[in-house]
Formats: C-alpha cells, structure tokens, sequence
C-alpha cells in the first residue's frame, strides 16, 4: 500500500491503494492519527486506488473519525470501487461516515460545512 | 709526550743552573780574600751536589791576584773524591775559551755545546758558566760541569709504541742520545735529516711527518726544546706502528661502536617489549571479551606509554558499555519473553473460552454441530459460540472483532460473555443485540467494533432467526445434490459503530438435512501467493455437495483446502468455521423410540 498526501486549501488529501488490511493498517494508523495529532482537522481519503479493506482497516477510519468528532473535524471518503462500497455497506460503515462519489463533491462539501 | 719528557729534562738541568747561580753569588757576597777560601768553598760546593760533576771558578787576568795572571781553581769528582786541578796555566788560556767569553760578552748564563770529556768524566758533558761581579765590575765565571749521562740514559730508554724511540740532539744538531750509539756526539741530525735537524736546532717545537733518521723509513717525529733551545729532544712514531695502532683504536672505535648499538638495541627492544607488552594483553583481553568475559579488566597501570595507556581506558570504557548493553538486552529479551509468554497465555485463555468438545451435544440426534478455529499469528479477534437457551432452541455466535492483539483477544471476551449473559428464552434477539451493542459502545473511542452472527434454532421446528450485524451472511448446503445458497439476510450495522442501531431478525426455514455454514472474512479473504483471495466462490466449490460429510470432515476439508490456496504463505488472519447439520424431528423421534 501506497500512502500519497497533497494539500489543497484547508484540506488534506490521503490517496491510498490496493490493500487496507491487517498487515498495512498499522502504518495507515500511525499516519492519519499522526496527522490529526498534529492539527489537521479536514481529511479526504481518495479511495480510488484501493481494492480491499478488512475490519483492521476499518478500525482505523473509525478511531480517526471518533477522534476528529470533539474538533468537530471531518473524515470524508471519496471514489470507493465497487467492492470496497459492498465491505462498507456489509458492516454498516456506509452509515457512519461519510463518503461521497468523487473528489470535487468532497471538496464543495467541505466548504459547505461549518469552519471548526 | 715529547713535551712531557723536556719537562723533566728541564727540570734537572735547571737544577743544576741553581747550583752555579749560587756559587756566583756566594763569590759576590762573602769575603773571600784568600785563594784557600775560594778553593775550601769551592770544594765544599761541589761535597754538597753530587750531581754535578765539576765546578770552576775562573777570575779575570789579575782579578783575584793582581800578581797572578790566571787563576782558575777547578773541583771536580774523580773516584768518588773531590779532585783540585789548577785550569789557568799558560797553556790554557781560558780567557779565549767560548765557556769564559760567551758569558763574559753577553753578561748572562751560558749554556756550553756539550762535549765528551776524556781523563775527567768520561761521558758527555755541557758547562754552565755564570759571570760573577765585585763592585759592579765583570770579575770572573762560575761554571758548572754536568754529565749528561743521566739525561741520556733517560732519553734512551723512552720506549715509543713497539719500534718507536726518542733522540736529543745538541744546539748545533749533535746526537747527545741516539738510537744508534756509535752516532752519539760524532754525528749530527743535519746530515742524516736535514728538514728535521733544521728545525730542531732553530728551537720549534713541531710534528713532522717525514723519514726515520736511523732507519730511514717514514715516521712521524714530534720535536720539542729543552732548556731554551739548547737541546732538542725528538720523539720517534714509525707510520706503520702508528697505523697499526690507529688500525686497533679503529677496531676499538669498532667495538665500542659495535657494543654502543648493542645497547642501544638492548634499550630499544626493552622500551618496545613496555609498549608491546600492555598492546599484548589488551589483545588477550580483546580474546577474552570476544569469548564473552565482558568483565574481563585492564590495569592501565601497565603502561607508561601515553597511548597505550589511553587504548587501555578505551578498552575498558568499551567492555564496560558493551556489558551495559548486554544486560540491557538481557532484560529486553527476558520482557519479551514475559510478553510472549502472556501474549500465548491470553490465546490459550482465550481458546478455553470457546466450545472445544466434539460431539458438543451427544443426546441431541437432531442436530451435528462441528467448529473449528485457526488463529493467525498474534492473538485474534474471531470467535464462536454455541449453547441451547432452554430445551429446544439452541442459540449460535460467530464473530470476528476488529484488529489483533491483546486489546482484540479482550474485546472478543467482553463481547461473547455478553452476549451469552444477555441469551435468554425469554427476550427477542434483536432485543439482546440492541443491548450488547449498547454495552459495547459504552466502552469508548477504542475504534474497536464486532462484525457477528447471532442466530437461534429451534431444534424441533428447524426454524432459524438471525440477527446480522455487519457480518458475511451464512450459508446452507441443501437438497439432495447439497446445492449451495447464502442465507439473504437484512445486515445491520457491526457492533460498537454506533448506539443506537438495529439489528432486524431474518426468518429462514430448514429442511431436515440442511447443513448451515458460518465463517469469518478470514476464509474468502485468504491470499494465494499471487494474492488473489479465496473469495465466496471458491468457498461454496468446497463445500458444494457435502449434504452428506460428517459436519466436522466439512469444517476440516474447508480449513484444509484455504491452507493449501494459501499455499505456505502466512495465514493472515484467523480462520472460524461452524458447522451445524439440521437432520429433522424425525430423526429425534426415531432416536427416542430406539
């Protein structure tokens, strides 16, 4: 797995590929709370490279989002391949968080959503 | 040591020039008016030095005696006595004699050529004379006679080196002492040597490098004065001695050089053997503590050597901290081992939580139940459950918690024992679900969740309600050709996501002989090397037409056939697997009539 980070405006942008699963997610994990530890508070996580997540994975963009909520933060998905959408749906993590079909809805989102 | 022997001859003629000197003045001073005075006086003189031979006292014409034209009275030793002999005479006008007029012309002391003197001495002798005053007018001289046996006797026996000797000649170049005897006062140094006698005679003192007058070979001849140059005395250095003798101080330069270096080498060898030494046994010591004795010290006493010294506290500094990392690693290594230890326990701990024993309900003919579990490498999360809540309906869980570890091991423990103290005949599932997963969130932002199947069977109906929570939904091998479908279930949401969720019941009805496979993602989700996942559609292949396998040969060759998918590569993630084979009432009613 590839982790890629790229700014735009207040926003920071994760790409990551192929697998989320057990053996990468530790390195996922250290990264995006890294992140979050050290003030960022907008995050797009550009899902188009990524084939497979499994419950570790999970696991992390759950503790993120759980950690981002007192800032109220926001963890945005966008551009889950097929498989990846019926994972999330199976576990009901289409229910809590927030994932939208691409980049550019991602991003007007955000502006729509309150300054934290 | 040509100017050692002047030196003494100096002194002994000087000597005898006091003896004259005396003489001359006991003549001014005392009133000697008769001829038996002077001539008492005179023989005295002579009694008192027997060193020299003879003494004379010469006056002028008329001097003493006005009436006597020489008066010359002589004492000299013959036969051990004291001779008289009257030396003025007609025939021996001593007033043209060079020992009278020498003195009398110049006024001061006279050294005579030496001369051989038959019937008196017969030996070599020189006169001293010394004029002698009365009224401050010139009076007469006083002489002394003296042989020069002795001198020569001296100079002969001066023994240079092994062929080397020393001659003295007279003012006028005459061999007084001579190597060759018969030369003696017959010849003289000019006619043997010119170069050398030409310059003995002027009175130099020098080293001449020329030939060996008696031999004739070349010698180095060093020449001093004696007595203010009346005599010249020669010392005689054959070349060949010389060079045989600086031939053997090169030899003894040689050795000396020779055993200097062997000291030298000596003194190097043992300051070397005092830096070698402590560089060897810091090499001992580098053996040592490679072999493992870190506590292996040096003394950096050893040494006085700066360096060395300083590689010694280096050393020692390097044992030291590579002792300190040692035990560092040592107590590393024993935590570790502690945590591997309790990590193994929390597994072995966490296995006992699950039914292990087949056939789980022996009494029950109705139902074969089978389960296995393969856990990955660290403590997991997957798990199962089964037990009957009242007499028919037997309840059934397989889950599989977020994550790994102990954390994960923990969370699967709280989970199960909740939902098995939640279990009950009396509440509805999606009632017990609600309440488990009410409990779970209240257990804070761990970012850990459950994904499970809570199922309940009643054993007599085959009726079957589950509850999804975010878990793959089971399957069923039915009918006679054990076709394989998955149980459409309405999925709610995995436990600990969020509070208040739903878990909506799914109602499926089983036909007697319907087996229900439940498994976790570690199955479909196992990699091959090329990593592609085992994925759902190998899974009902392998378990396609098992209607009639024994439930724990199902599980087995399910288990057995992702290993060999996996083909070696490290399983991933836990592996459960349950199996139950409804096989109908009627089963039941026959096993109870039998």
């Amino acid at each position: 797995m590839q982790i890629q980070e790229e700014r735009q405006g207040d926003v920071q942008i994760i790409t990551i590929d192929d697998h989320l699963d057990t053996s990468t997610a530790t390195l996922f994990e250290a990264r995006l709370l890294g992140m979050i530890d050290r003030g960022t508070r907008r995050i797009l996580l550009d899902c188009t490279a990524l084939s497979y997540v499994n419950s570790a994975g999970l696991k992390v963009l759950l503790l993120a989002t759980k950690k981002l909520e007192p800032f109220h933060g926001e963890l945005i998905l966008c551009s889950l391949s097929q498989n990846v959408l019926m994972i999330f749906e199976m576990i009901g993590f289409t229910r809590i968080m927030k994932i939208v079909p691409d980049r550019e809805t991602a991003l007007k989102l955000f502006t729509q959503l309150p300054v934290s | 040591m040509a100017r050692r022997e002047a030196g003494h001859f100096e002194i002994e003629l000087s000597r005898a020039t006091k003896i004259s000197e005396m003489v001359a003045l006991g003549l001014e001073k005392g009133g000697f008016d008769t001829e038996a005075k002077v001539e008492s006086y005179l023989c005295e003189v002579l009694k008192r030095n027997r060193e020299i031979f003879g003494s004379c006292l010469a006056f002028e014409p008329h001097g003493f005696n006005p009436e006597k034209r020489w008066y010359a009275p002589y004492y000299y030793w013959k036969d051990e006595q004291p001779e008289f002999v009257q030396l003025g005479n007609p025939g021996y006008d001593y007033f043209h004699w060079e020992w009278y007029w020498a003195p009398k012309e110049s006024g001061t002391a006279h050294w005579s050529e030496p001369y051989f003197d038959e019937g008196g001495g017969n030996t070599i002798m020189t006169t001293y004379s010394v004029p002698f005053r009365r009224d401050g007018k010139f009076w007469g001289i006083a002489t002394i006679d003296i042989a020069m046996s002795q001198l020569i006797e001296r100079a002969s026996r001066i023994q240079v080196g092994r062929t080397g000797y020393a001659f003295i000649v007279s003012k006028q170049g005459r061999f007084l002492a001579y190597a060759d005897k018969g030369r003696i006062m017959k010849s003289s140094i000019q006619e043997v040597n010119p170069e050398l006698g030409r310059r003995m005679i002027s009175g130099e003192d020098g080293f001449l490098r020329t030939q060996d007058p008696s031999t004739g070979r070349d010698a180095w001849i060093a020449f001093v004065p004696v007595q203010n140059g009346e005599l010249s005395l020669a010392v005689v250095y054959p070349e060949s001695e010389l060079m045989k003798e600086a031939l053997r101080q090169q030899v003894e330069l040689l050795v000396l050089g020779i055993s200097g270096l062997m000291v030298m080498f000596a003194a190097v060898i043992l300051v070397a053997r005092s830096i070698s030494r402590p560089i060897r046994e810091l090499a001992i010591a580098a053996q040592e503590v490679a072999a493992g004795r870190l506590d292996y010290k040096l003394s950096p006493n050893n040494t006085t050597v700066d360096e060395v010294r300083h590689l010694t506290f280096a050393f020692n500094k390097m044992t030291r901290d590579l002792q300190m990392r040692m035990e560092e690693l040592r107590y590393t290594t024993t935590i570790t081992e502690r945590l591997q230890g309790e990590l193994s326990g929390a597994r072995s701990i966490q296995m006992s939580l699950l039914p292990k024993i087949f056939p789980a309900f022996p009494d029950r003919p109705e139902i074969d139940i089978h389960a296995l579990i393969r856990p990955a490498r660290e403590v997991g999360g997957d798990f199962y459950d089964f037990y009957f809540v009242d007499e028919h309906r037997l309840c059934l869980t397989i889950g599989d918690v977020s994550g790994k570890g102990i954390g994960a091991a923990l969370f699967m423990a709280v989970t199960k024992t909740l939902l098995k103290s939640k279990s009950s005949a009396a509440d509805p599932i999606d009632v017990i679900m609600r309440q488990v997963n009410r409990e779970i969130c209240q257990g804070g932002d761990t970012g850990m969740f459950v994904t499970l199947i809570y199922a309940l069977l009643d054993t007599s109906t085959g009726r079957l309600e589950l509850c999804n929570a975010g878990h793959l939904p089971p399957l069923i091998v039915t009918g006679a050709a054990g076709e394989v479908t998955p149980v459409h279930c309405q999925a709610g949401i995995a436990l600990g996501l969020m509070r208040e969720a739903d878990y909506p019941i799914t109602h499926v009805q089983l036909a007697p002989g319907d087996t229900l496979v439940f498994f976790t993602d570690g199955i479909t989700e196992a990699l091959d090397p090329d990593r592609n996942f085992y994925a759902a559609l190998r899974l009902r292949a392998s378990i396609e037409g098992s209607q009639e396998m024994p439930v724990q040969m199902l599980t087995r060759n399910l288990a057995q056939d992702v290993r060999n998918f996996t083909a070696g590569r490290e399983q991933a993630d836990d592996i459960a697997i349950l199996a139950l084979r409804w096989k109908g009432m009627e089963v039941e009613t026959q096993a109870i009539s039998a």
